[in-house]
């Protein structure tokens, strides 16, 4: 799975959560969009590396935000259709639309509270269940 | 000698013929008439001979022998026999004729049967002769065979002689009778006065006229003169008269007057002498016609004769042929033609070449018996020139009404065609003086509509350029620089811009000064000709390539305020264009112009005003959104590190003990409480920019009474864990933003239950509306506030108290004084009291 994410702290906690899902899913962490860009373009002409699974984005990235990422991902020949869970600090309302309109699974807001985070790993197990 | 029938009965019968005979001539004598005539002849005729029936014929005038008398003879036998003889009429040397037996006689073959009827044996045939000539015949007739004798036929002729005699005078006398009577009956039918006088003046005839016109009969007058009839002088003028008529021995044609009816008449006499059967005079005689009525025609033409000759119009009269028959003194003036040299002469002679079908159609209006009213055209006169005219044509018509030609009124209207062109001058200059103010009225309208300046000061120029008739005009503003020169052309009118350009702008010379200080008026016949011209290097005079001016007219456009918004000015190549009256219209127009362009900029500065308050307008919105992106970015960014460090310290804490963290416990805990109050710093910042939005557009009322309540609501948990009543007094409508007000509210009930005293918070709102404006009093019963903090509560961030005794930034009030006084009101602690309640007032507008 991928994994676009440029906070250390975020990276670490995200891990945890994958970890404790019971998922065996192995983590690709992207720290950058353009670097995730670049990632996609490469899956889409790599027809050897599989699809991800499933991508958590972070809409705060450098160089190219997680919903420029989001519009790349939805675009690629081949993968386009991988569950996102959008996973971001902003609470703004465009955001939650701009991800909604590019059929992002589901929009979790980073919280404050270390408990609520682990909550996240509930997320990733009903959208994969659902997606698949 | 004729042979008789015995000689006793001859004597016998002799002496009974000349019985006869004495008897027929004293007959004769007594005859009064041709009747009596034949009746004696024929009684003579049966007596004298033994012939029982006699006739006498007579030849007619139409040469038919008729009966004139008869004895003893039937009408039929007469009938029978009428123009029978034997004898033409005129057969001189006839003898007699007897016929001794009709039955003998072949000649009478043819009339036997009627000589029988009438029992006639014998006849006897006598002729009548008048000169020898035979005028009719006697007859004898014998119902028995007879042979007349010679005395017998003597007796007969000699008869026939006499009554010959006596029928022939008869028949002059006849004859003269009724020549008389013509002749009389000519005399009195004649309308004419006749009359007969002698040698000595003595009337002998004078006919019914001369009695009815002079009340006189021929019976009084007759051997009387005229002194016995007619007054004295008259009757000398006869005498005269008739003595000249006696001593020429001619007729004379002489007026007399004499009286009639009480009047005077002139008669025109023709007196003549007149002559008896040997030649001599035997008296005069005279007729005489009334002319008095033709002597006033006469005098009635010689008075129409004298007005026309006498007449400021040419009169010309001319016949059906439309042939000049008279022309008076008037015509000749006017045409040139004396009237010898044009009577005579068709009409057409005085026509003007391009009009010569015009005569005859006048000409046969008139035939038809129409006037000819008021016609204006062109003549001809001798030498050539064409004359304008008028003409009045009238037939004229003889005694019985019969058109015999027409008379023509000619009048020159030279002078009035001048006049009138004169009037028309005038007229036209009245119109356009007219037209000039009606324009002029409408300037200020069109002007005032016209709110575009740059378009109106066209209008300006355009109208005023066409009102004073200029070649060009233009408009300058007066824009001075610092060398007090370079007026900026602005509008311009009749040419192309680029007449005007290429050249510098008028400079700042004696001509265009005046204008550009708003001296007034400039007008110059001859701008070259001007003294004040000419004068500014470097182009003294005209610059080359300017547009040719000579007639010159400025004038200064003088704003309400006296500023000289700039100067009109027009120009034409032609000098002495402008008058005074081109000078008034330009005042009238500068002065509409000036109030129009006021209004215009009025209006334009007005619009400029909208355009920057949108434009404003426009920016606060635009501020506003960037100042909300701007901190809810800003916030959201200071923010993210807080959260990263809460996490971190909570992983950090997860899994470890309060023992086995130690000292790193308090620190950790410190880590998150810091970015807790960041966090909330943060909130409290973002919240505080918020309130300092300006709220965009008008003000909406709300009522105050309504938020309260919503914001009661919001607060309904805390209400409840405190305890807290809150009471509310009448609260008005206020201009405000409702969100606003309730963020104020919000403050100042959440400080009032936050900052209670021991006692549950008891709250009341009210309100007090004076002069447009709603203070709001909230009273609590808290903890009070000492009055030497009273204005750094309101300060940003500003806490009276440790930040763990009671939550909160300390914005809360910093905002409720911003967003009061973005409505222009204030907050302020009224009264506080440590441990008794304070009361907090805030003033916003009511809504008006």
């Amino acid at each position: 799975m991928l994994v676009l994410e440029d906070n250390p702290t975020d990276v670490f906690v995200i891990k945890e959560v994958l970890a404790n899902c019971g998922l065996s899913l192995k983590p690709h962490i992207v720290r950058d969009g353009q670097e995730a860009v670049q990632y996609l373009q490469a899956l889409e002409l790599n027809l050897s590396v599989p699809c991800p699974a499933l991508v958590l984005l972070d809409l705060n990235l450098p160089r190219v935000d997680g919903i420029g990422v989001l519009r790349q991902l939805r675009h690629l020949s081949r993968c386009s259709k991988v569950p996102v869970i959008v996973v971001t600090s902003s609470g703004a309302e465009a955001d939650r639309t701009a991800a909604g309109e590019l059929g992002a699974d589901y929009y979790f807001q980073k919280p404050t509270e270390l408990s609520a985070y682990m909550q996240l790993g509930d997320v990733i197990k009903t959208v994969l269940k659902a997606g698949g | 000698m004729p042979v008789g029938c015995g000689p006793n009965m001859v004597g016998e019968a002799e002496v009974r013929r000349l019985k006869t005979l004495y008897q027929l001539l004293a007959a004769l004598n007594r005859a009064r008439g041709l009747e009596d005539v034949y009746a004696a002849a024929i009684t003579s005729l049966v007596e004298a001979q033994t012939a029982d029936r006699a006739a006498i014929l007579l030849f007619d005038d139409d040469g038919v022998i008729r009966f004139k008398a008869s004895r003893g003879l039937s009408a039929e036998y007469q009938k029978a026999v009428t123009g029978h003889s034997p004898w033409p009429q005129g057969t001189l040397g006839a003898e007699p004729i007897v016929v001794p037996d009709v039955l003998l006689d072949p000649g009478l073959s043819p009339y036997l049967d009627v000589l029988e009827r009438e029992n006639i044996r014998a006849l006897a045939y006598i002729p009548l002769t008048l000169d020898g000539a035979v005028c009719g015949k006697f007859m004898l007739y014998y119902s028995t065979p007879h042979a007349c004798n010679a005395g017998e036929l003597e007796v007969s002729q000699a008869i026939a002689v006499q009554v010959a005699l006596a029928t022939q005078h008869k028949r002059a006398e006849l004859a003269r009778a009724r020549s008389e009577q013509r002749l009389q009956a000519i005399l009195d039918n004649s309308p004419a006065v006749i009359f007969l006088k002698d040698l000595q003046g003595r009337y002998q005839l004078v006919n019914r006229r001369y009695e009815e016109s002079f009340g006189i009969t021929q019976a009084e007058l007759v051997g009387r003169t005229d002194f016995d009839v007619f007054p004295r002088e008259m009757a000398e003028q006869y005498q005269a008269n008739d003595r000249e008529v006696l001593a020429g021995g001619q007729p004379l044609m002489v007026e007399e007057q004499a009286p009639y009816a009480g009047e005077i008449h002139s008669y025109l006499s023709i007196k003549f002498p007149l002559k008896g059967a040997d030649g001599e005079i035997v008296g005069v005689c005279g007729i005489a016609t009334d002319i008095e009525e033709r002597k006033q025609a006469e005098a009635a033409n010689k008075h129409l004769a004298a007005i026309v000759e006498s007449s400021q119009d040419a009169i010309i009269g001319k016949d059906v042929r439309g042939v000049i028959t008279s022309w008076n003194r008037e015509a000749e003036l006017l045409f040139g033609y004396s009237a010898e040299e044009v009577i005579g002469k068709p009409v057409s002679t005085l026509a003007a070449p391009d009009r010569l079908d015009e005569m005859p159609s006048i000409l046969a209006r008139i035939l038809q018996g129409n006037r000819v009213e008021h016609f204006e055209t062109k003549r001809r006169r001798k030498n050539g020139e064409i004359i304008d005219v008028a003409l009045t044509v009238s037939p004229v018509r003889d005694a019985s009404g019969r058109i015999i030609g027409a008379s023509k009124i000619v009048r020159n209207i030279m002078g009035r065609k001048a006049a009138e062109a004169e009037r028309a001058a005038i007229l036209a200059r009245e119109q356009e003086a007219r037209r000039t103010a009606e324009l002029l009225n409408s300037v200020g309208p069109r002007l005032a509509i016209q709110l575009d300046s740059k378009r109106l000061v066209q209008e300006v120029t355009d109208i005023a350029t066409l009102l004073v008739g200029a070649e060009f005009g233009s408009f300058f503003h007066n824009l001075v620089n610092d060398k007090g020169e370079s007026y900026m052309l602005y509008t311009l009118s009749g040419v192309p811009p680029e007449a005007f350009a290429g050249f510098p702008m008028p400079r700042n010379t004696e001509v265009f000064g005046p204008t550009f200080r708003g001296d007034g008026i400039v007008r110059s016949d001859d701008i070259t000709e001007d003294p004040r011209y000419g004068k500014n290097a470097p182009h003294h005079g005209m610059p080359k390539g300017h547009l040719p001016v000579r007639s010159y007219l400025a004038a200064p456009v003088i704003a309400r305020s006296g500023e000289v918004l700039g100067g009109l000015f027009f120009g034409h190549s032609v000098p002495g264009k402008f008058t005074e009256t081109h000078e008034a219209i330009i005042v009238g127009i500068a002065a509409q112009a000036a109030i129009a362009m006021d209004n215009a900029r009025l209006f334009e500065q007005s619009q400029w005003t909208q355009n920057e308050l949108k434009r404003s307008n426009e920016e606060l919105r635009r501020a506003n959104r960037d100042l909300e992106v701007f901190a809810y970015s800003a916030s959201h960014d200071l923010q993210e590190p807080l959260r990263t460090i809460a996490i971190s310290a909570q992983l950090i804490e997860r899994g470890q003990t309060e023992k086995s963290l130690g000292d790193d416990a308090t620190f950790l805990a410190n880590i998150r409480t810091s970015a807790g109050r960041m966090r909330a710093l943060i909130q409290d910042l973002l919240a505080y920019t918020r309130a300092t939005k300006y709220e965009e557009g008008q003000s909406p009322a709300v009522n105050s009474a309504q938020v309260l309540t919503e914001v009661l609501d919001s607060l309904r948990v805390l209400i409840e864990e405190s305890g807290a009543s809150v009471t509310s007094g009448e609260l008005p409508d206020v201009a405000m933003h409702g969100s606003r007000l309730a963020q104020v509210f919000q403050n100042l009930i959440g400080n009032a239950i936050k900052y209670r005293g021991n006692a549950a918070p008891v709250i009341n709102i009210t309100a007090v509306t004076r002069d447009g404006w709603c203070v709001f009093s909230v009273v609590d019963n808290g903890m009070g506030i000492e009055l030497e903090y009273a204005e750094r509560i309101f300060g940003l961030f500003k806490r009276l108290h440790g930040r763990d005794e009671y939550p909160g930034s300390g914005i809360g009030l910093a905002i409720c004084q911003r967003v009061v006084e973005q409505y222009g009101g204030r907050i302020w602690l009224e009264r506080s009291v440590l441990g008794g309640g304070s009361t907090f007032c805030f003033s916003v507008p009511l809504c008006s």
